[in-house]
């Protein structure tokens, strides 16, 4: 199912290219005939906000943006997941993309090199607003070295662990090492938890704050080679490591997708540790009705270190601006702004981690404890490699992950021929 | 005897088995929206001993305008499905009774075209709609959902409507009337089965169409029903007992559809005795 979303995805992507070639980029926006006096711009702005931020978007951030810039109007329109990548693809080759959208920081460098996003690089104040967020976060935007976008909330994963299996498994605090962990995970096993260590699923999502932390390597710095990164001898132990793990029974079933899922598995006192980021704690704890309190009932802790350090993966969202936007400027006016202190403010009252640094350095802003983690994780966070080439890429090394866990295929042979892969996808 | 009363005891062995297998996962999603709140998929020993209760089919009505998309579908839907039907009914008509040159060409066509997956021709079926100036209407996505169901419903009516005896035409034409009235007297109510299933399958195929629709559509006060329904579900994680209630919600419309016309799919044509020796 997923290989024919992916299938989908890049069939969608090369008829946007052809149909890109065929009209020349030609694009005429409409947005802004509909409604809104002749003097005032509309900026569309696509977004994919959870109910509780949309709230915060529809009642503090618009009126607050449109009464400092009262010739700017924001129509905001929530997108669903589900087909986003494609619809996005829709729009911008039919010249009818929003001005503005939130998304994934890893979809900007493809979208970038379609010609589907507006260079923000030139616009006035941008070095100031770059040298004001987190650098990770910030370099997820760049492309050819220029930068596409900017990063509007960031996020990781740190380790969770549930209480009542870490005392069985004689630790009263979270393990601080890759072989602590390892102790407590087959304590805990032998204890009768069903899982261990619950990798989320294999992909690079869910295995990526392992791999890192036990040592492997994606890349160079600057993501031009794969080869001797990827397959490097750390990256091979890496590897072979979380493969030990998985023949040893200390993984989860859900690193192959099976049953029962990480929260399902946290909340039955099944799984010793998962790994997931402050929505965990968010949703779960506003769970009407649930017996399962995620914050008396866990225990929190960063990646634990192996020879790597403690390394978690980012996620998030970026900014970006359309090429075929008629108002860059006052779109870039938006972006500028949603990365001030008061916005990113207000973004983190529905527990969205601001890119602005001051402003996540706020004791006041972040006085939850778990936060604080998540922030403290993020100083040694990796983005996934930002690269155009990325979800290709991704899913050659995803399906060799899985044939390595699967006891089909031995590390260095899937690193090996995941790098060459990987390396000629990086070519196109 | 005995072994017809054994045969039957297979059979409808086999019958209970089938329906078991597919009722039940049916049953799962109505117990699991009894639930509370359900962000990882409930156990069965939570599911059924759900008390039932219409909490989550409340909140789910009054949340994200669902109403308003309800009564958007109902409009898009319905529209598109006469529309659908009516032009097939007659496309298929005429290539049953006409000769033209490249009839059977014109027909293979018509087969090509519904061979091509959806997502392939969104792109260039999006620049067409926004070159008439349709995104972000309903008749755009009406042109795109007549257009794509004429298609499948000639080619089911074709083979219909070969069924219908030529000799009933003749009855007409000796009292003078034309092509109007074959198609109006003989071909429409003697069809009628097949009419029925045919706007089932346009209606439900409308009524759950996503990616067009939200292609087509940008306002989101305009939006459809799937449309709302997958607003429900979150980046991260989903409240199931929501989705689970927000898609019965959903799918009773096709239930009420199916329950109208399902008394015509055991029907035959009619046509038994129309025509002597």
């Amino acid at each position: 199912m997923k290989l024919l979303n992916k299938l989908i995805a890049g069939v969608g992507i090369s008829t946007l290219l052809f149909a890109t070639g065929c009209t020349g980029g030609s694009s005429e926006t409409s947005s802004g005939s509909d409604g809104g006096s002749k003097d005032k711009v509309v900026l569309d702005y696509w977004h994919t906000y959870s109910d509780q931020e949309e709230i915060i978007l529809n009642e503090k951030i618009k009126p607050l943006f449109e009464k400092e810039h009262p010739n700017i109007e924001l129509k905001l329109t929530r997108m669903p997941y589900e087909g986003l990548k494609q619809q996005v693809v829709a729009g911008v080759s039919g010249g009818e993309a929003p001005d503005l959208m939130r998304m994934d920081i890893v979809w900007v460098s493809e979208f970038a090199k379609m010609g589907a996003l507006q260079d923000l690089s030139g616009f006035e104040g941008f070095d100031e607003v770059k040298n004001s967020v987190f650098e990770s976060p910030m370099a997820t935007n760049l492309y050819e070295g220029k930068y596409y976008g900017v990063p509007v909330n960031t996020n990781t994963k740190i380790a969770i662990y549930n209480k009542e299996l870490l005392e069985k498994a004689g630790y009263s605090e979270a393990p601080e090492t890759m072989e602590q962990l390892v102790d407590a995970s087959e304590k805990a096993v032998k204890a009768g938890a069903k899982g261990g260590i619950a990798i989320g699923g294999s992909f690079s999502w869910a295995f990526l704050p392992y791999f890192w932390s036990l040592g492997g390597t994606m890349t160079n710095e600057d993501y031009t080679k794969f080869d001797g990164y990827l397959n490097s001898p750390e990256s091979i132990a890496a590897v072979e490591e979380i493969a030990k793990w998985q023949k040893d029974g200390l993984v989860a079933p859900t690193v192959l997708g099976g049953e029962p899922g990480t929260w399902d598995g946290m909340k039955n006192n099944e799984y010793l540790m998962i790994d997931d980021g402050p929505w965990f704690y968010s949703i779960l704890g506003n769970e009407e009705g649930s017996k399962f309190k995620p914050e008396e009932a866990t225990v929190s802790g960063l990646i634990p270190a192996g020879p790597g350090g403690s390394s978690s993966v980012i996620g998030g969202e970026n900014l970006v601006t359309f090429a075929g936007s008629e108002h860059p400027e006052e779109a870039w006016t938006f972006a500028k702004w949603m990365l001030t202190d008061e916005p990113q403010r207000l973004m983190a009252e529905a527990g969205l981690i601001p890119t602005n640094k001051e402003t996540a350095n706020d004791p006041e802003v972040i006085q939850n404890p778990i936060v604080q983690k998540y922030v403290k994780q993020l100083e040694t966070a990796l983005p996934r490699t930002p690269v155009p080439q990325w979800s290709e890429i991704e899913a050659v090394i995803n399906l060799n992950f899985e044939k390595v866990m699967r006891g089909e295929m031995d590390a260095k042979k899937a690193l090996d021929d995941a790098a060459k892969k990987a390396d000629s996808l990086l070519q196109q | 005897m005995k072994g017809n009363i054994f045969a039957k005891i297979i059979v409808y062995a086999f019958l209970i088995l089938g329906l078991v297998v597919f009722i039940t996962p049916f049953i799962y999603m109505v117990m699991t929206t009894f639930i509370g709140d359900a962000y990882s998929l409930p156990r069965p020993n939570e599911v059924f001993t759900a008390v039932p209760n219409l909490d989550n089919y409340e909140t789910v009505w009054n949340k994200n305008n669902f109403f308003r998309y309800f009564m958007n579908s109902l409009l898009v839907a319905g529209v598109a499905t006469v529309g659908s039907v009516f032009l097939g009914a007659l496309t298929a008509y005429s290539f049953v009774r006409f000769t033209f040159p490249g009839k059977e060409l014109l027909f293979r066509v018509f087969l090509f075209t519904m061979m091509i997956p959806l997502v392939l021709a969104i792109v260039p079926q999006f620049t067409v709609i926004k070159n008439l100036g349709l995104v972000n209407t309903y008749w755009g996505l009406w042109l795109l959902y007549i257009g794509g169901g004429v298609v499948g419903s000639t080619f089911f009516l074709r083979g219909f409507f070969e069924t219908v005896p030529k000799e009933l035409e003749e009855s007409i034409l000796m009292d003078g009337g034309g092509n109007w009235t074959i198609f109006r007297r003989i071909y429409l109510p003697l069809s009628k089965p097949a009419l029925g299933t045919m706007a089932i399958f346009a209606f439900s195929g409308t009524w759950d169409e996503y990616f067009v629709a939200l292609t087509i559509i940008k306002d989101e006060a305009m939006r459809t029903l799937p449309i709302a329904l997958m607003m429900f579900q979150g980046k991260y994680a989903s409240n199931w007992s929501w989705i689970f209630a927000a898609s019965i919600i959903a799918i009773l419309p096709v239930i009420i559809i199916y329950i109208v016309f399902q008394k015509k799919f055991v029907q035959s044509g009619h046509t038994d005795g129309a025509v002597k020796g």
